[in-house]
């Protein structure tokens, strides 16, 4: 009913900025006209590529909650498409960018305008789990090759996989399986209370968890603290639903604002300092939430994430101050890694083909078989999910003298894949 | 809460505008708080501060725009204010980027109290005592100074207080710059309790809206009233059935304008 009623809200203020939104991609349409104009891609010179323009529809949210983790994976993608020239298989690659917005509704207009309207050869994309999902069926069905960007929705890998859809994210139930395992068998620590935003991602993050959590001897201690999503009330009652006499820790999944609102609250009141353990999906205590609380930064909370700010590796701290160069000192976010990866994925299938996408079974057989150092590790696909299989890093929450409030990696799960079939 | 519904309530009250840029001013109160910490690091200069500003950009807009469109029915109201609803929020997008920002609490009231045994933020009873300072100041005005007889004069019939000599189109823009004002402070107070991001108008106004048309329009005690029982009703629908919170809240709304149209303490209409 809440999100019933929310959700109208939300559609209610979408409607409204319908009309902005169409201005806007009406200038993004005719900032790519007028590129394609000047004579294309400055990069590519006189020796640029001669083959067709190979248009991808890049399907994000621009607008709404979720505008910033649009902003970074477009970024991301930017900056791989830009150290290629933009080519790849002698063709020129082109973004053609829609704005997913918050509501399936827009996001399926944004899809098909890219596909029916422009014509591309290619999707990728999409921020919210519901919006990956409902797009699926039309995408399977028009057989338009797509990279999921962010959306971490389970049944993307199993029930709802499709032969045309990979994923170069992360399904739920990644980032919080080994986690399970972690707290119960490394760290001892037996009896947790779940804490969660109650929505598809917070569901599904716990119920991974659970899994090997209590597979591993640990017990659940009731009642779960299920907070509204998005909650735009107060936090007090939640944090102080936290039992913290009768357990060793909490598992947590939060995101974004929620995290933000939550982890402030309960620094306040002192509820996590007096808890032997904080855990959670990395969601909970990322860049974007520690820059925003600070010092109220939960120090020494455990959670696992497919990559950290602070990944030693070559590849990873590269990306980093390159990111940081190109886009005026930003700090770079595990979105922009995201972005970046798909775009890598794109680049190397289209190469792989030699640029030739018409036999969509190839160019699909070339996208499964990509395989690369990225930013977060080894990357490369699993043929029974269409899902990525990386690694899973265990970090902890600390202040560094040099980058602030990050996580330190301090274990990791190397090659974990989604159990779908 | 209530600081906003009562800035809300005297808007639409007085001057039977129906003022959805309120969330607005909240918002921009925030991000001016958040502005003025980062450089100065003083969370009490940005409680001056946000609402004096807001209170010029109140005036400004009154004078400009919003003057205009008195006569011609709240539709036009609804759309010239709304038409500002999203330019603050572009505004700020574009200003400050939609990350979700936060400031802290002033020092010396950060962490928690013990009160009767149970634990409390030190700041949330700092909003409380605010808002209670306010509101019995906002009461008192209201009913025993001068300026409170006039706009209850111009709330109860413009016309008449007109020819009694009363300069009405001042007393619209000064009560529309100080609704505008108790926005922006509502906006300061909140900032380091809630998160700071575009689109928390929004979320707010619509509180804001229910508040006052619980309380009854026009009325500083209903929106007092009215602000008291959504809050009650939000925190015990969070924690009994938290996907039904805002349910609830309607739910009430809608039984009080089935028994009482006007508001629990409203004009009769």
């Amino acid at each position: 009913m809440a999100d019933e009623i929310q959700g109208y809200l939300d559609r209610k203020l979408v409607e409204n900025l319908d009309r902005r939104e169409f201005l806007q991609m009406g200038l993004t349409v005719a900032g790519a006209a007028a590129f394609v104009a000047c004579g294309g891609s400055p990069t590519s010179g006189p020796s640029g590529p001669t083959g067709p323009e190979f248009k991808l529809g890049v399907v994000l949210p621009y607008s709404g909650v979720y505008a910033e983790l649009g902003n970074s994976i477009t970024n991301g993608m930017r900056m791989y498409f830009d150290s290629v020239g933009n080519q790849a298989g002698n063709r020129k690659i082109t973004m053609i960018t829609a704005d997913e917005q918050v509501q399936l509704a827009d996001a399926v207009a944004a899809t098909k305008k890219v596909v029916e309207q422009d014509g591309v050869d290619m999707v990728a994309g999409y921020v919210s789990s519901p919006n990956a999902a409902g797009n699926r069926n039309y995408l399977d069905g028009q057989k338009i090759p797509t990279l999921v960007a962010n959306a971490g929705v389970n049944s993307l890998s199993r029930a709802a996989k499709s032969p045309f859809i990979y994923r170069t994210s992360f399904s739920n139930w990644q980032p919080a399986h080994p986690v399970g395992t972690y707290v119960a068998e490394k760290l001892g620590k037996k009896r947790i209370q779940l804490v969660y935003a109650k929505y598809g991602a917070g569901l599904e993050s716990v119920a991974s968890f659970k899994e090997t959590f209590t597979a591993a001897g640990g017990t659940i201690v009731g009642p779960d603290v299920a907070t509204p999503f998005p909650n735009n009330g107060d936090q007090t009652p939640f944090v102080q639903a936290i039992q913290i006499d009768k357990i060793d820790g909490i598992y947590s999944f939060m995101s974004g604002t929620d995290a933000v609102t939550f982890l402030k609250k309960a620094y306040e009141l002192g509820t996590l300092t007096r808890l032997a353990l904080v855990s959670g999906a990395g969601f909970f205590v990322e860049q974007d939430v520690l820059a925003a609380i600070t010092d109220a930064a939960p120090a020494g909370a455990i959670t696992g994430l497919h990559w950290a700010l602070t990944l030693p590796n070559k590849e990873n701290q590269d990306f980093i101050s390159k990111y940081s160069k190109k886009f005026s000192g930003r700090q770079a976010d595990v979105f922009a890694v995201q972005g970046f990866d798909t775009a890598r994925v794109i680049v190397e299938a289209l190469n792989g083909v030699k640029g030739n996408t018409d036999n969509k079974d190839a160019f699909m057989k070339a996208i499964a078989g990509v395989s690369f150092k990225s930013p977060r590790g080894d990357f490369k696909f699993d043929a029974n999910t269409n899902n990525v299989v990386q690694t899973i890093y265990i970090r902890k929450t600390v202040k560094d003298p040099k980058l602030g409030w990050t996580n330190q990696v301090i274990d990791q799960y190397p090659g974990v894949a989604d159990p779908g079939k | 809460m209530f600081l906003l519904a009562a800035g809300l309530s005297i808007i639409f009250g007085l001057m039977n505008v129906l003022n959805l840029a309120h969330g607005s001013f909240y918002m921009v109160g925030a991000y001016i708080a958040y502005s003025v910490v980062v450089a100065t690091k003083s969370f009490w200069l940005a409680l001056v501060v946000a609402p004096v500003l807001l209170a010029v950009v109140g005036a400004a807009l009154e004078l400009v725009f919003f003057r205009r469109v008195y006569g011609r029915g709240h539709l036009a109201q609804v759309l010239l204010t709304f038409g500002f609803t999203l330019v603050f929020v572009d505004l700020i997008r574009s200003q400050f980027g939609p990350t979700t920002r936060s400031i802290p609490p002033p020092s010396g009231l950060e962490g928690a109290v013990q009160v009767l045994g149970a634990t409390f933020s030190a700041y949330s009873l700092f909003v409380l005592a605010v808002a209670t300072v306010v509101g019995a100041l906002l009461l008192v005005g209201w009913r025993s100074l001068r300026v409170g007889a006039v706009l209850r004069a111009g709330v109860e019939d413009k016309e008449m207080a007109g020819l009694l000599g009363i300069n009405l189109p001042r007393v619209f823009t000064l009560t529309f710059a100080f609704g505008a004002g108790l926005a922006g402070l509502a906006g300061v107070i909140a900032a380091p309790e809630f998160a700071i991001y575009p689109g928390m108008d929004a979320n707010v106004l619509i509180l804001a809206l229910v508040v006052v048309v619980l309380g009854g329009l026009g009325s500083i005690e209903g929106a007092l009233l009215g602000a008291a029982l959504v809050g009650l009703g939000y925190v015990i629908g969070t924690s009994l059935f938290p996907q039904f919170a805002i349910g609830l809240i309607f739910a009430l709304m809608a039984a009080v304008l089935v028994v009482r149209p006007s508001g629990l303490l409203g004009r009769r209409m």
